[in-house]
């Protein structure tokens, strides 16, 4: 049993104690948050909107610090002396990467190629490298034909598929995203949602904010949920999250027309409208 | 549990329909500042997708580094400065448009978008030197002349020496504005950003001035959003000070949402790895074309001095 516990602690990549985040020093936007990640693992953060997912995302990608409580990668505290440190931030940027819900503000530079390119550039990687990565990052997205577009002319799922290129061109271990399916088609969702498996399967820790339930079966393997209350409400498996009908509501992240259930092998989560049906 | 406690109960007044009668006519709305404010956004941005369209056609100009365009501009415009004669300014002329030729750049627009402006601001400018009130010489047209005895100044003329400055003047600034519109229209605008660094621009400047660029686009969509939202639910005559307050709650609300997006876009370079020096991608190509464009153009400015030069004073 001590083993056990031991080979965890280990495995242990980000954790989290007694977090809370205020927001000039007086709106609540994190309350007492402790969780720990696994290298390798695929977390998913439910919750209401204005709930604090997306701060608690930036606590973990380092661009903001815990008003009281700790956050520690790898087992070292992360803090704001600590990242001024060169060789440390370095380290800490080169293993996290952080996709923001909106990709125009992730995407600055005046064309693809030199978008996918400032990560690696940042990072002091030699220019052939940095160019390698970046041919190699465009042929897996297929977004070859992008390189030399200026971001301002691409379309919604385009720019998302640059922005997670220019996360991904700086091999992180550890990918944070934050509502990526937002916006999307059907197609580019799905397109996302296989990506984001392969990505796991390749041994990458995967924290994804999401509202968007019946993808959260596919992509993670836990599921943390927050109330608006800004506390962490539940934490469990996917399915035994989704099939918690009273958490969800409680939390206000479904309303009484939701409907999970297990069928053809799966999860099924959908909506009965009775007002739909009668049509 | 079938029936959804939170569904919405429409009021009676949302059922009723609108009708299909047609409104009586009235007169056009002459205060149609949301219209002519759209329809600028719209040429603003045509603007800059055809330059950017132009950039991209493989011409003469277009397949040379935009350094070494950078470094011909600049030497001639120091030998423009020093050209004195109108037949040396015209032949300049022509070899620029057979430039713009060779780059296909559309002549008409080209030529418009310098001897348009060039006569309205310069024009206005040296219109004074015509005549002999402001530089005297030799009378070669006369406008007005005074026979009472009574105005001090009795003639009125253009001077033969007033007409050479004034063309010499015009011909220098649409010389000059015709070779930096050469080198706008047939180079990307990132590209010439960068190539700005040669003479000695921080590489923070040149990252701010792309930011802004590229943001532009983007915050002109916003405004864009706004005034198409505000389109929609116009209805009537809006007065002036309704109008005034639109556009104090517009800019207002778009220096909030820049502000924003400021720091959103600062987060998303410190998270990859930013740490207030940038680095950035050399992707100029520098090969023999660069070198025999360099060679040849400056065999041209000496051609064209010397020439000036051999006109005498």
């Amino acid at each position: 049993m001590d083993v056990n516990n031991d080979t965890e602690t280990d495995n242990v990549q980000l954790s989290l104690e007694h977090v809370s985040f205020n927001y000039l020093d007086a709106q609540i936007a994190l309350k007492d948050i402790t969780f720990s990640c696994r290298k390798g693992e695929k977390i998913a953060f439910l919750g209401a909107n204005g709930c604090g997912k997306s701060t608690l995302q930036k606590i973990l990608s380092g661009l903001i610090f815990p008003t009281t409580g700790r956050f520690m990668i790898s087992g070292k505290e992360v803090n704001e002396k600590l990242l001024e440190d060169t060789g440390f931030n370095f380290w800490f940027r080169k293993r996290v990467g952080f996709i923001f819900q909106h990709s125009d503000a992730q995407l600055f530079s005046s064309s693809v190629r030199e978008e996918i390119a400032f990560g690696p550039m940042q990072l002091g990687l030699a220019q052939d490298e940095v160019c390698q990565r970046v041919e190699d990052i465009l042929n897996m997205l297929a977004i070859t034909d992008l390189a030399d577009r200026p971001p301002y002319k691409l379309s919604g799922g385009e720019k998302k598929k640059v922005a997670i290129a220019s996360v991904l061109v700086m091999n992180p271990d550890i990918l944070i995203l934050d509502e990526p399916t937002n916006g999307l088609d059907p197609r580019t969702q799905r397109w996302l949602i296989n990506l984001l498996y392969q990505l796991g399967q390749a041994g990458k820790t995967i924290i994804m904010a999401t509202h968007q339930l019946n993808i959260v079966p596919e992509i993670a393997d836990r599921v943390i949920v927050f109330n608006e209350q800004h506390e962490i409400a539940a934490e469990g498996s996917p399915a035994g999250i989704l099939t918690n009908r009273d958490l969800l509501l409680q939390v206000n992240l479904i309303d009484p027309d939701f409907h999970a259930h297990w069928s053809h092998g799966g999860l099924q989560i959908h909506y009965h409208n009775p007002a739909a049906l009668k049509r | 549990m079938n029936s959804p406690t939170s569904s919405p109960k429409i009021p009676l007044w949302l059922e009723r329909p609108q009708g299909d009668q047609h409104p009586p006519q009235v007169k056009k709305r002459s205060n149609l500042f949301v219209e002519k404010s759209l329809s600028e956004f719209n040429v603003f941005m045509q603007d800059v997708l055809r330059a950017e369209k132009l950039a991209n056609v493989t011409g003469f100009l277009q397949a040379l580094d935009a350094r070494g365009k950078l470094l011909i501009v600049v030497l001639s415009l120091l030998a423009i400065g020093f050209v004195r004669h109108i037949s040396t300014l015209v032949v300049t002329i022509m070899i620029i448009i057979l430039l713009a030729k060779l780059s296909f750049i559309p002549l008409k627009l080209y030529l418009k978008k310098v001897w348009f402006y060039v006569p309205l601001f310069t024009g206005v400018i040296a219109f004074p030197t015509l005549f002999n009130w402001v530089l005297p010489g030799d009378k070669l047209l006369t406008i007005w002349q005074d026979y009472t005895g009574y105005v001090y100044i009795s003639e009125l003329y253009i001077t033969k020496q007033g007409l050479s400055v004034f063309t010499m003047l015009l011909l220098r600034t649409g010389c000059s504005v015709s070779i930096v519109m050469l080198l706008l229209l047939s180079t990307r605008w990132t590209s010439l950003l960068k190539a700005i660094r040669i003479v000695g621009v921080s590489q923070i400047f040149v990252m701010v001035l792309e930011m802004t660029y590229r943001y532009i686009f983007l915050l002109l969509q916003v405004v864009t959003d706004m005034f198409q939202a505000k389109k929609c639910r116009t209805v009537g005559k809006v007065s002036y000070r309704e109008q005034r307050c639109f556009i104090g709650a517009a800019i207002a609300t778009l220096l909030s949402k820049s502000l924003t997006l400021s720091q959103e876009v600062h987060m998303a370079m410190v998270a990859r790895g930013y740490s207030g020096e940038p680095k950035a991608l050399g992707d100029f190509k520098w090969g023999s074309e660069e070198w025999r464009f360099i060679g040849a153009s400056i065999l041209v400015i000496i051609g064209i001095s010397g020439g000036d030069i051999y006109l005498g004073r």
